[in-house]
């Protein structure tokens, strides 16, 4: 019974970690359509979100890796699973809080194996899963993004560099409804992939599921909706915030940032890498600016990335580890978790309300127009 | 016994399935730049044979006309198998 109250306020913790997970990222898929008006923003968020929904149906090979090659699934308990998630969770407030590009990705595998090493212990740490299926994917990732865009730009303006600027804009606008499909498409089915894992995870370590079991339909379609809803919600804040904050790039640039970071999503996602998007989007759009001219690069934004990718591992592992020691302080039962969960959602509601008050914050401003 | 808690810890150049990523890094090349360059074909191909038949250049419209169509079947082909190749797996 214990284990079953457990198991569902996991769930329920997993698919708000998703639904953060979309609220986080809407900025990335829709700030190029935006910025170069391809795309009115209400259509913009309409679209990313539905395509959101259906590329989490289009693969389930991320959702095994992070249900398999991270930790050992037989050390695993769905309190561990709790802790690691609300680790995820509260570095994605902490980051989106203060602006920097952090991944939900590392973020969750980090909570995940923070909380497993207290419980656990080292052994039951997939060290070579981690360094072959997350670290070494999330350094190549972004830096594919980088150069395919900056080739794929290129050649754009080779192909097109004589033509009227008018039409040869118009045109791109329209790619552009593909394209930014294409990466919402991409987000969807990498990032919502994620959530599927673990909730299958808790499902095994709670005896509901076999160790070989596939992920279970409901928790598809609970994954990709949450996703979705949360792209959605997230979009009518950047309709507010756009003015003052999305990059301006020409419609060619937009174009190529979006198949190029697509692509790159899409083929990892194929092979089952857990990749950050946010990373490897934002990797398309320096790109794309640095093939036109490098000083229309924030350089600064892409330190910032570097500087969240070296510090999101080891600090949601960090608050996945002290999570599960004060849930550990209510004893093994259902207490804990329930204690955390609600104290962690009041925490949420404030510092949701904060940072709205605020503006939110976009990742994707990696290049300018000056 | 995971790695970590292992006696000895391999290079990461071991743990790593390079030719898997060297797969992702080609077709993640391949798709981003051919989609950008087969798109950009068709606005060549659709700009260009405008022009042409204003300029009542019939031979030239149709074969810019061609490129055209014949890029953008390359985008959509490119994207169904794609998406059609994640589904199958």
């Amino acid at each position: 019974m214990s284990n079953d109250i457990i198991l569902v306020i996991v769930v329920a913790t997993a698919l708000a970690f998703d639904f953060t997970n979309g609220f986080h990222d809407t900025a990335n898929v829709v700030a190029t359509s935006i910025s170069t008006h391809a795309m009115a923003p209400r259509v913009a968020v309409g679209l990313a979100s539905v395509l959101n929904f259906v590329g989490a149906f289009l693969s389930l090979q991320v959702a095994s890796t992070i249900a398999n090659d991270i930790v050992d699934q037989a050390a695993v308990t769905t309190t561990i699973v709790f802790a690691g998630l609300i680790g995820a969770i509260v570095w994605n407030l902490v980051t989106w809080y203060f602006g920097l590009p952090s991944s939900s990705s590392h973020a969750l595998i980090g909570g995940v194996v923070g909380a497993m090493l207290v419980a656990v212990g080292t052994g039951a740490i997939n060290g070579a899963g981690i360094v072959s299926k997350v670290l070494v994917p999330a350094l190549i990732a972004p830096l594919l993004a980088f150069v395919a865009a900056g080739a794929a730009i290129v050649f754009c303006y080779r192909i097109v560099g004589r033509l009227a600027p008018g039409p040869v804009s118009r045109g791109f606008r329209v790619g552009q409804i593909f394209s930014g499909g294409l990466l919402a498409l991409a987000h969807g089915t990498n990032d919502a992939q994620k959530t599927m894992g673990v909730i299958t995870l808790a499902l095994i370590s709670s005896g509901h599921l076999h160790h070989d079991a596939t992920v279970p339909t409901w928790v598809v379609v609970a994954s990709a909706t949450a996703i979705a809803l949360g792209t959605y919600l997230g979009g009518w804040r950047i309709i507010k915030t756009m003015g003052s904050r999305i990059i301006k790039m020409d419609p060619a640039q937009g174009f190529a940032a979006q198949a190029s970071g697509s692509a790159a999503i899409l083929a990892a996602t194929h092979f089952g890498y857990p990749l950050s998007t946010t990373h490897t989007i934002s990797g398309a759009v320096m790109g794309a600016g640095a093939a036109k001219r490098l000083s229309a690069v924030r350089w600064g934004v892409a330190g910032n990335i570097l500087f969240a990718w070296l510090l999101t591992l080891p600090c949601s592992a960090l608050v996945g580890a002290v999570v599960y020691g004060i849930t550990r302080l209510f004893g093994t039962g259902a207490v804990g978790p329930v204690v955390v969960a609600a104290a962690g959602i009041t925490l949420v509601g404030y510092v949701f309300a904060r940072r709205l008050q605020r503006g939110a914050a976009i990742t994707s401003t990696a290049t300018e127009t000056r | 016994m995971g790695l970590l808690g292992g006696a000895a810890v391999p290079l990461a150049a071991e743990l790593v399935d390079w030719g898997q990523l060297l797969d992702v890094v080609a077709v993640g090349l391949l798709a981003g730049v051919g989609l950008s360059i087969a798109f950009s074909l068709v606005i060549l191909g659709g700009v260009r044979a405008g022009e042409r038949r204003a300029e009542s250049r019939a031979l030239a419209a149709t074969l810019y006309g061609t490129l055209a169509i014949a890029a953008a079947a390359v985008c959509v082909g490119a994207i169904v198998f794609g998406v059609s190749t994640m589904l199958a797996k």
